[in-house]
C-alpha cells in the first residue's frame, strides 16, 4: 500500500472505561466512568492534542491506547487490528510500534541503571536478536539524536538536570523505532525555558522519524503550538474535535470557548482588555456526574433540554465534531454579535 | 515612603562544610496597594527572597542586608515580634493549598482561631468575621464550609480558604508563592480575578512569585527577573514585556508559547540554568546568551539604571534588544 497523505493509523471506536472506587465485603464499590464512547481516528504523521481539566479521563485515555489500562468495551484498532483481542505475548511485540513519554522524567527513570541501560532497556525485551554491542551503538545514536552527550552513557539519572531526564525518556521512547508516541504532560514539570527546548526536539524529532504523536496536556498554549488537531474532554466524555487553528480561533463548544477565554495571555495589554468570563465553579466529581450534558452546570448557555439530552456529536464544519445541542444556535447569535460590532465600529468611523 | 524596602538582601544556606549563596545582594521596594511579581526559573532564588522577608527560611538558612517593612526592620528582629508582623501586616499564600491547611481541624475552627489569636475577638465575632471573609472570595454557603474539613474542598475552595485566612487580620501585603500553578486553567482564571479585585477592595499590596509569564501580565503593576540569585532586570510589566533589555527576560518571553497564535518554533534559550555552588565567572547567564561579548565573561554586570524611567537591568549590553532581534 502506499504511504499516501491520508494513512489512518489509529482508529478508536466507542472506547469506554469504569473505576471501580472503594466498596467492601457489605459495600458495593462506586462507579467511576472514566472514559466513556470515546471515537476518534489518527492518520499517519499527524499529532493530536488532548486537552482537559483534571479529571477529564485525558491519562486514562492514552493508557487505555497503549493497553496500560484494559478499557471496559470499544475498540483500539492499530493499523486496522483491534488491540484489545491481542494476547499478552503478540501485544508484548506491538510494544515496540507504540510507546510513552511520561510527565515527571525523574520519577519516571530507574535511580540504579546507568542512562545508557535506562534507554537500552526496551532492547532487550522488544528487539532479542541485538547483542550487547548492537544495543550500545544504537544508544548512543540516539542520545545524540535527543541531544544528550553519548559520553554520558554511563552516567546515573540523578546526575542530570530534569530538561537532560526528559530527554533520555524520549531517546528510550523513541530507540524501539516507534510509528506512535503518547507524550502525557511532557513538557508540564519543566521550566519555561526547557520546556521550550524540549517542544522544538519533539518537532524535530517527529520530522526525522516520521513520528505520529499524540500529545496530552492541560496546558492549551503548548497543545496549540504541537498540534494539528485537538480533542478535549470534559469528564471523560469528547466535548469538541476540530484542526488546531479552528478550534483556537473559533471554538464552538461553550466549554472550549470558557477553557481558552481562562488560558492566561502573556501580553499585558491584551490582558487588561480581555474580559474575562470565568467559568464559574469546578469540575463536578465524575463518581455522580450531572445527567445530559455533563457541562451544564457550568454551562452559560444551559437551558432545561440539556439536563434530558446527552448530547451527540454532530458534524460542525471540515473535520469538526461538537457535542452541544445548541452549539448552532450560539454560533449563529456569536456571529450576529460581532457583526453588529463591526457596524457600529463602522458607524462611527464614518 | 514605599511599603516594603529590600536592601542589598543576600541568602545563604550552611551546608555541611560549606555555604551555598542563593540569592546576592538583592533590592526592590514596593508601595502600598500595588502588585509586583517575582518572575525567574527554579533555582533563580524568587521563593527564597520572598521566605526570607518573614523569616521563613530553612533552619541552615541565612540572611544579609535589610528589609523594611513601614519603615520597621524585619531581618534579625526576635520570633516573638516577627510573629506579630506575620499575623497583621504581612500573610502568604502556598503554592499547595492542601498541606498548609491543618487537615485535622474543621475549616471554621482555623479560621476563627486566627482572629481570636491574633484580634482578640470573642468566638462568636470572630465567626461573623470569618463568614464574612468567606464570602469576600467568593465561596459561596461559607455557613456549609465552615464545618467542613480540608478534605472534603476541592482544591478551588481549599485556594479561596487559604486566601480567606490570609486577609482575615486585613494584612498590608500579601506575598503569593506559585498560587495557582496546582490549580485548572478556569480556576486558575477565577483565582486571578479574585486577587484583583481584593487588592482593589482591601488596598493590599501583593508580591506575586511566578514562572508563568500569563499570570504576571494580567495580574501585576511592576515586575522583577531572578536568575541565578540575581535580580537581573526590573520595570513595570508593560515595559519588559514590550521592551525587555535583558537577554534573559527576552528569552523567556520568547519562550513562552502564546494561546493567541500557533508559531513555528519557539526561540528557547539555549542550556540549562547554571548550579549555584559553580556559577560562571562573569554575568552567570553569559553560557547561554546570544548578545554575550568579551566584558561578559570577566565581570560580573550591576544592576543598574539605564536613564529610561524606573527600570534598571544587570547587563554590559547596551543596545536595545528588540529592535537588535528584528534586525537580525
Amino acid at each position: 500500500m502506499s504511504m499516501d497523505a491520508s494513512t489512518e493509523l489509529l482508529r478508536i471506536e466507542h472506547l469506554s472505561k469504569t473505576f471501580a472506587i472503594g466498596g467492601g465485603m457489605f459495600k458495593k464499590p462506586l462507579q467511576l466512568k472514566a472514559l466513556q464512547d470515546i471515537s476518534f481516528s489518527i492518520e499517519e504523521g499527524e499529532t493530536l492534542g488532548i486537552v482537559g481539566e483534571s479529571g477529564c479521563g485525558k491519562s486514562t485515555l492514552g493508557r487505555c491506547i497503549l493497553q496500560l489500562l484494559r478499557p471496559d468495551g470499544g475498540r483500539v484498532l492499530w493499523m486496522g487490528k483491534n488491540l484489545l483481542d491481542l494476547d499478552a505475548e503478540s501485544m508484548r511485540k506491538k510494544r515496540r510500534e507504540l510507546q510513552i513519554i511520561f510527565q515527571d522524567p525523574q520519577a519516571s527513570l530507574n535511580p540504579r541503571m546507568t542512562v545508557g541501560d535506562i534507554i537500552a532497556d526496551p532492547l532487550k525485551t522488544l528487539l532479542p536478536e541485538l547483542n550487547a554491542a548492537q544495543r550500545r551503538e544504537r544508544v548512543m545514536k540516539m542520545m545524540e539524536s535527543v541531544g544528550l552527550q553519548p559520553e554520558m552513557i554511563n552516567r546515573y539519572p540523578h546526575e542530570f538536570s530534569g530538561g537532560q531526564a526528559q530527554r533520555i525518556g524520549i531517546a528510550r521512547a523513541l530507540i524501539t523505532e516507534p510509528k506512535l508516541i503518547v507524550c502525557d504532560e511532557p513538557v508540564s514539570a519543566l521550566d519555561v525555558s526547557i520546556q521550550a527546548q524540549i517542544l522544538n526536539l519533539l518537532t524535530e524529532l517527529k520530522e526525522q522519524f516520521g513520528l505520529t504523536l499524540i500529545f496530552i496536556s492541560h496546558n492549551l498554549s503548548v497543545v496549540r503550538h504541537v498540534s494539528d488537531r485537538i480533542l478535549v474532554l470534559y469528564l471523560g466524555r469528547m466535548v469538541e474535535l476540530a484542526p488546531g487553528d479552528a478550534l483556537y480561533d473559533d471554538p464552538k463548544h461553550p466549554y472550549t470557548k470558557a477553557l481558552l477565554t481562562a488560558v492566561p495571555v502573556a501580553d499585558p495589554k491584551r490582558a487588561r482588555q480581555r474580559n474575562i468570563d470565568a467559568l464559574q465553579g469546578e469540575i463536578p466529581s465524575p463518581i455522580n456526574p450531572p445527567s445530559g450534558c455533563a457541562f451544564r452546570t457550568r454551562c452559560r448557555y444551559a437551558v432545561a433540554r440539556c439536563a434530558e439530552i446527552l448530547p451527540p456529536l454532530e458534524n460542525a464544519g471540515p473535520g469538526r465534531l461538537v457535542a452541544c445541542i445548541r452549539w448552532e444556535e450560539i454560533d449563529h447569535a456569536a456571529g450576529m454579535e460581532s457583526a453588529a460590532a463591526r457596524v457600529k465600529v463602522l458607524k462611527e468611523t464614518l | 515612603m514605599a511599603l516594603l524596602d529590600v536592601t542589598d538582601l543576600s541568602i545563604g544556606f550552611h551546608m555541611p562544610g560549606r555555604d551555598i549563596h542563593v540569592v546576592n545582594k538583592v533590592n526592590f521596594s514596593l508601595d502600598e496597594g500595588k502588585t509586583l511579581a517575582i518572575v525567574g526559573e527554579s533555582g533563580s532564588g524568587k521563593t527564597q527572597t520572598a521566605f526570607s522577608l518573614i523569616g521563613l527560611l530553612a533552619k541552615n538558612g541565612f540572611a544579609s542586608g535589610s528589609v523594611t517593612f513601614e519603615g520597621q526592620e524585619l531581618l534579625g528582629i526576635p520570633e516573638a515580634e516577627l510573629n506579630k508582623v506575620r499575623a497583621e501586616k504581612i500573610a502568604m499564600i502556598f503554592q499547595d493549598p492542601m498541606t498548609s491547611l491543618n487537615p485535622y481541624l474543621r475549616v471554621g475552627d482555623q479560621l476563627v482561631e486566627v482572629l481570636v489569636l491574633h484580634k482578640a475577638m470573642s468566638k462568636r465575632e470572630a465567626q461573623a468575621e470569618a463568614v464574612r471573609m468567606l464570602d469576600a472570595v467568593k465561596l459561596p454557603d461559607a455557613r456549609n464550609i465552615f464545618s467542613r474539613f480540608p478534605h472534603e474542598c476541592s482544591g478551588g475552595m481549599r485556594q479561596r480558604i487559604m486566601i480567606a485566612m490570609a486577609l482575615l487580620c486585613r494584612p498590608k501585603l500579601l506575598i503569593a508563592d506559585e498560587p495557582t500553578t496546582a490549580l485548572d486553567v478556569t480556576v486558575q482564571a477565577q483565582m486571578l480575578e479574585l486577587f484583583k479585585s481584593l487588592t482593589a477592595e482591601f488596598g493590599t499590596a501583593l508580591i506575586i512569585i511566578t514562572h508563568d509569564l500569563g499570570v504576571v501580565a494580567g495580574l501585576a503593576d511592576r515586575m522583577m527577573v531572578m536568575y541565578a540569585g540575581r535580580l537581573v532586570e526590573t520595570g513595570t510589566v508593560d515595559e519588559l514585556f514590550y521592551d525587555p533589555r535583558h537577554p534573559y527576560t527576552l528569552g523567556l518571553l520568547n519562550s513562552t508559547p502564546n494561546v493567541e497564535e500557533k508559531s513555528e518554533r519557539l526561540n528557547s534559550i539555549s542550556g540549562a540554568p547554571p548550579n549555584l555552588e559553580r556559577l560562571p565567572r562573569g554575568c552567570a547567564f553569559h553560557p547561554r546568551c546570544a548578545f554575550r561579548f568579551e566584558r561578559c565573561f570577566a565581570e560580573v554586570p550591576a544592576l543598574l539604571d539605564f536613564g529610561e524611567g524606573d527600570r534598571k537591568k544587570a547587563c554590559h549590553y547596551a543596545r536595545s534588544l528588540v529592535a537588535e532581534e528584528s534586525a537580525a
